[in-house]
């Protein structure tokens, strides 16, 4: 169906991912959009993946679960999922009905998203902390970026 | 204005999403704001699934509702199916039968100013909440 396909899209921008719904979550609407999006991370890995549902009117518990799960996929593929445009209602009623929203990373708009994927890009550009005067900065940096910096030089691996 | 209840029978996915629809939509007309109206909604939306999971059909009914110097909207979610044997815990946070969310029924309440529950093993569930203006 076309207004499906119009429903739910996922454009790239700056290297990153935005996935955009534009509709009330139906069971469908979601399969299709998580469908398009895995195809997309996998096509274009992404840094980011940042879906905007500023348009959404409204979300129940289950289809906040059901679009949690499609982040989760995401991440497991290597991109960093950003949730962006919660409306307050949905916020409010969300969170008094105990919706999981633990470690869901969030922002208030695709800029600010975009913005902040932008900031730590250029902290791993940093090629090393050579410094090491201060060794609580340090742990703390080593803290936060230990994910990012399994990479390993294995130069023709990928050649 | 006399408002005549709507009955939206509750018994499979898609009937939930009508259930949502209407409440969103009546409680607009009501007069709520766009995010009191979300919390009645999600409200409904939870007591339709509770009756598609556990009692496999039921109905909603959606009604306008007056009170000295105030208005508001009534919701009744209703089924013949089994009903809750453990009615106090199933009222506790974080209580689930098995399933992640539970019976969702503490946030129900949490969101609506008025809740009663009837539930009879063997002969069903009757859920009311009610939301002031």
């Amino acid at each position: 169906m076309s207004e499906k396909a119009a429903s739910a899209y996922v454009n790239e921008f700056e290297g990153h991912l935005v996935g955009s719904v534009q509709v009330e979550l139906t069971e469908s609407v979601l399969d299709n959009f998580r469908e398009h999006l895995l195809e997309a991370v996998q096509r274009t890995r992404p840094m980011g993946v940042i879906i905007d549902v500023s348009a959404v009117p409204f979300m129940d518990v289950q289809e906040f679960a059901q679009l949690r799960r499609i982040l989760n996929m995401t991440a497991l593929m290597g991109g960093r999922p950003i949730l962006v445009g919660l409306q307050p209602g949905i916020v409010a009623a969300l969170v008094e009905m105990d919706a999981d929203v633990e470690g869901l990373e969030t922002a208030i708009s695709v800029e600010q998203a975009v913005r902040r994927l932008r900031v730590h890009e250029k902290e791993e550009a940093v090629p090393e902390l050579e410094d090491t005067e201060d060794e609580e900065d340090m742990a703390d940096a080593n803290d936060a970026e230990q994910p990012q910096q399994v990479e390993q030089p294995e130069g023709q691996k990928d050649a | 204005m006399p408002d005549r209840p709507r009955h939206i029978p509750i018994g499979q996915e898609g009937d939930v999403a009508v259930a949502i629809m209407r409440a969103r939509q009546q409680s607009q007309e009501a007069g709520f704001d766009v995010s009191t109206s979300c919390r009645i909604a999600t409200a409904v939306s939870e007591l339709a699934r509770n009756i598609i999971k556990y009692a496999g059909q039921g109905e909603i009914i959606l009604r306008r509702v007056t009170a000295p110097g105030t208005s508001g909207i009534e919701i009744r979610a209703q089924d013949q199916g089994p009903g809750i044997s453990d009615l106090e815990r199933a009222m506790e946070d974080r209580y689930s039968t098995g399933r992640s969310l539970g019976l969702g029924l503490p946030g129900v309440r949490r969101l609506m100013d008025e809740f009663d529950i009837k539930t009879e093993a063997g002969a069903g569930t009757r859920v009311t909440i009610r939301k002031w203006l």
